[in-house]
């Protein structure tokens, strides 16, 4: 069963009473919220979501709360809680779907150490994953949602997930968070997008949430074998350009912008070691969606 | 000099990664460094003769490959952790 299958109200009962269990990629997440407005906007981004029995055991069991205080009556807030306990500071209640998904990537890159977590976009097409590592700012979930919408797979926007000793990519597809200039960009390079409500002001700016395509998160227990790291770069009137990166730069480089590597130590080396000799390694500079696209879509042909 | 067994290395053609198990420090390593540890890791040799190996293996020129520039590059792999020290037949052991 589905998360859109639920009806309205059978959603809000199990999200009140903390049974709703989502399938996220390899993460089960249990959510409890009683917060308005929520329920709706997780049903339109992650209506293909597979929901699992309350009754087994959860990776995240989270909690999305108004706040009590008294400030509650004139500027109402909603908490994130990790089970029970508040990791960071309240968010205005109507931001409450963006701390919903800060939270849940701060709960994985703090906890999911069972895998290598590289900072990286992932996506795939014709049977080859393509991995974008980058830093913020650099355009990676710009370029990423583009990509979905040009017919690539997505298996996260911020997540590559890799076990240790082995070389596949594991699903994590979520909503990607667009900023800013990016939502108006991406509803006039996608029409067909479903894209959430923008969040003005927040600690990155204007953000709105693009859907994951259906069958992205149709197909989020396949895993792909991953062909190219490609680090890309937005660089404001370039033509899109591919070019090679030497295997023990991008190993540092990849290595360096990984949420957990030190901390896995030599399963760490070896698990980026294999991945790095799986692939090409490229720079990749660009400004034009379309072109951007084009140009990494020759790499998989 | 750390033992073989301490470090993991993944080459590439002009600069290797060297992972070293006692720190679970990674080092990016030029191809000179590198063969500089694996000349070390090998055998026990001075400033001069280990100069005079690196010259002969990347067939440099004398002026490429200088006895200050492996000095100073064992200075670095010294405080890396990954030698512990350089012997200098002219000048006192460091």
């Amino acid at each position: 069963m589905n998360l859109s299958s639920l009806s309205d109200a059978r959603l809000a009962a199990l999200m009140s009473s903390g049974e709703l269990v989502l399938r996220l990629g390899p993460f089960l997440v249990r959510l409890k919220a009683d917060v308005e407005d929520l329920a709706e906007l997780i049903r339109r981004l992650y209506g293909e979501c597979q929901l699992e029995s309350p009754n087994g055991i959860s990776d995240f069991h989270l909690q999305l709360s108004k706040s009590r205080k008294p400030r509650r009556f004139f500027r109402p807030q909603a908490r994130f809680l990790l089970d029970g306990h508040s990791p960071f500071a309240p968010f205005p209640v109507d931001h409450a779907f963006p701390l919903f998904e800060w939270g849940l990537n701060w709960c994985v890159a703090s906890h999911a150490h069972q895998f290598l977590m590289l900072h990286s976009a992932v996506v795939e097409k014709n049977g080859t994953a393509l991995l974008l590592p980058a830093w913020p700012g650099s355009g990676k979930s710009t370029l990423c949602a583009a990509l979905v919408y040009r017919g690539w797979r997505l298996l996260s926007d911020e997540f590559g997930l890799i076990r240790p000793g082995t070389c596949s990519m594991l699903p994590f597809p979520r909503a990607i968070p667009l900023k800013n200039e990016s939502i108006e960009l991406l509803r006039n390079f996608a029409p067909q997008a479903v894209i959430g409500p923008v969040f003005p002001k927040t600690r990155k700016g204007d953000v709105a949430h693009l859907k994951a395509p259906p069958e992205s998160l149709q197909r989020s227990a396949e895993l792909a074998e991953p062909g190219f790291v490609i680090f890309p770069r937005y660089t404001p009137g370039h033509r899109a350009q591919l070019r090679p990166l030497a295997k023990a730069r991008a190993f540092m480089k990849l290595a360096g912008n990984a949420f957990n590597y030190e901390l896995l130590g030599e399963d760490g080396f070896s698990t980026v070691a294999t991945l790095i000799r799986a692939c090409d390694t490229l720079l990749f500079r660009y400004d034009a969606l379309d072109e951007a696209v084009q140009t990494l879509e020759r790499l998989v042909e | 000099m750390a033992a073989p067994e301490a470090l993991c290395w993944e080459r590439g053609e002009d600069e290797s990664v060297l992972f070293d198990r006692r720190s679970g420090q990674t080092h990016l390593l030029t191809a000179v460094a590198a063969e500089c540890l694996h000349q070390l890791q090998k055998t026990d040799l001075d400033l001069d003769q280990l100069t005079e190996v690196l010259t002969v293996r990347f067939q440099a020129e004398p002026e490429q490959v200088t006895r200050e520039l492996i000095h100073q590059m064992l200075m670095t792999l010294r405080e890396l952790g990954l030698i512990t020290a350089v012997r200098d037949e002219s000048q006192q052991s460091l």
